[in-house]
């Protein structure tokens, strides 16, 4: 039509870009990400709280200190990927803004990539903020910061963008988004725990569990890193074998990569096989 | 292969049930056309095929020359589409959405800004273009959806059902939008379940029932295959039963239905000539005609029998 008509489309690259920039202001508009900052003020205002209300000083060590907050973490992820991830693709299909978005020359993967990245730059976002505000109070009470604080922190985003690669493939297939956001959230809170109990109790490492393999996002900040145990308790006469497992920061790594890698293929295939059916 | 849209031996199969069976359909270059059918019939199926919502399970679907089942991105980059009311993002606003839609499409941020001004004057959005779309109304947002489509001057236009839902202001509203696309470089390729609307804006129509096409042709050459067609008629003066006779004897008239004394409506079969010689006919009598109105029965005539044939 005009000249400027010939466009040239952009590379699948550029256009991932270009999804990423819209995805993400969704979340920064999203009433989502002020829930999560807000937790993170909730959770920081509890422990620092606590030692005086029970008579006691902070830590001095600084890796103790942050210690205490970094507990957390997991708790923040899990929200975080329920938010960010779990109706991530589900509401393109639900919420039928699929039809306004799927008719133009992108391809469905490079949507993939977009939204992922959007929603690994908003968890990156929620759990700086978060870390950024422990060592401000670290610091101010201890004078210094442990370096194991950015180990944990790479760690935890390291966890943070596997455990939204699992909420990415649950709203893959997931026909709607309460139903995915719920499933999302049980899985990482409370069914995959549940099978890391099991697995303990029959004395079998849960390290396949990234749950189990999370733990290192604490951990680490602990010196020196604790080790695998068992404990015998008598009772009744009988003697009973508990077992405490901790996760290897390599292992747990290599768990954290195999997850993202093949749930992210897993999620890309469905999603580009999902038809606007409805 | 110059048509911008071309349908080959197109199939789609849900579980054994053919809901688009070997289509074969070529829309030309510049044409309005509508494609009706019943529910079922294979309409939206078929557009979703075209814009990528759907895969196929055989043929092929052509937009300008690539096959949108091999290669969509290349296939979709000069086409508009609404389909099925589209949702929108709630959180952006229209500036946004068009900014949105038109940098996946490589439109440079200057003509983006310029068409988003275009466009949402056509739709009339002009006034809404910073409110975030959340609030808007499904009027607001189908009129939003049309103009998104023509935000990178497509050649190729496909609409599905794009009055669909809307309160009769807002039908008006995008009857008119898609009359003025008329004067436009378009292919306008529009599903539609109203027949009077359909005769009204486009120039030929495609009817298919049962995934397959029934006849495909100009709104005149498919309707003068009907035969008799109902034409609605108002005079200024009030007319008495010679006058009613006078026209019933005119060659190819059928039937005069009386409304009220200045209104009436004439089942007429022949040609648009004959048509043209009926009207001259009546001004002889000394009627002094306010309007003279085909008023879409013919194709509902046409559609019907076409349907009921093919069941």
């Amino acid at each position: 039509m005009s000249s400027e008509g010939n466009m040239t489309l952009p590379s699948d690259l550029v256009q991932s870009g270009i999804v990423a920039r819209y995805e993400f202001l969704k979340h920064l508009r999203s009433r989502r990400l002020l829930g999560i900052f807000i937790l993170e003020i909730a959770i920081i205002a509890l422990i620092l709280l606590i030692p005086p209300l029970q008579g006691q000083d902070y830590p001095s060590d600084p890796a103790k200190f942050a210690g205490m907050f970094v507990q957390w973490v997991w708790i923040l992820i899990v929200i975080g990927s329920t938010l960010f991830a779990g109706d991530s693709l589900v509401s393109e299909f639900q919420q039928r803004t699929g039809y306004l978005l799927f008719p133009n020359p992108v391809k469905k993967r490079v949507l993939f990539i977009g939204k992922y990245a959007a929603s690994a730059g908003i968890m990156f976002l929620a759990l700086a903020v978060f870390y950024a505000v422990v060592a401000v109070f670290v610091i101010s009470v201890d004078g210094s910061i442990s370096g194991l604080m950015a180990s944990s922190f790479g760690l935890a985003m390291l966890f943070g963008v596997a455990a939204l690669s699992i909420g990415y493939v649950i709203s893959s297939f997931m026909k709607g988004s309460t139903g995915a956001l719920i499933l999302t959230f049980a899985l990482l809170l409370l069914i995959l725990k549940i099978v890391d109990g099991v697995a303990t109790a029959s004395k079998a490492r849960p390290d396949f569990s990234l749950t189990f393999s999370s733990g290192v996002i604490g951990y680490i900040m602990e010196t020196p890193y604790p080790t695998d145990f068992v404990q015998t308790i008598d009772f009744g006469g009988r003697s009973f074998e508990f077992a405490n497992y901790y996760p290897s920061v390599t292992v747990s790594i290599v768990v954290a990569i195999i997850y993202i890698i093949v749930t992210v293929a897993l999620a890309i295939w469905l999603f580009d096989r999902r038809e606007m059916s409805a | 292969m110059d048509d911008p849209i071309v349908i080959e031996n197109l199939t789609k199969d849900f579980n054994g049930f053919k809901a688009v069976d070997s289509l074969n359909l070529r829309v030309e270059r510049k044409s309005f056309v509508g494609f009706l059918g019943p529910n079922g019939a294979g309409k939206t199926t078929t557009i979703k095929i075209l814009t990528h919502l759907l895969s196929a399970s055989g043929g092929q679907a052509y937009l300008n020359g690539v096959d949108v089942t091999k290669d969509p991105k290349n296939a979709l980059a000069g086409v508009g589409a609404v389909v099925e009311t589209p949702e929108f993002y709630p959180y952006l606003t229209p500036i946004e959405t068009l900014q949105y839609l038109g940098s996946l499409r490589g439109m440079s941020n200057e003509y983006i800004q310029r068409r988003t001004k275009e466009v949402l004057e056509t739709v009339k959005m002009t006034e809404w273009s910073k409110t975030r779309i959340g609030k808007f109304s499904k009027g607001m947002k189908q009129r939003l959806a049309i103009a998104q489509a023509m935000i990178h001057e497509p050649h190729v236009l496909i609409l599905d059902e794009p009055t669909s839902g809307l309160d009769p202001r807002g039908m008006v509203e995008v009857r008119n939008i898609l009359q003025d696309l008329r004067k436009g470089d378009y292919t306008i390729f529009m599903s539609s379940h109203l027949l009077t609307e359909v005769q009204e804006i486009c120039e030929s129509v495609a009817l298919i029932d049962r995934g397959k096409l029934l006849a495909h042709g100009s709104v005149a050459t498919l309707v003068e295959g009907t035969g008799s067609k109902d034409i609605d008629v108002r005079i200024l003066q009030p007319v008495d039963s010679y006058v009613i006779d006078r026209i019933s004897n005119f060659e190819g008239v059928e039937r005069i239905v009386p409304g009220d004394p200045r209104h009436f409506t004439i089942t007429f079969k022949g040609r648009e000539e004959d048509q043209a010689r009926l009207l001259s006919e009546m001004q002889t009598l000394g009627l002094k005609i306010v309007s003279f109105k085909e008023i879409g029965v013919a194709l509902e005539s046409l559609y019907m029998s076409l349907i009921k044939d093919s069941r």
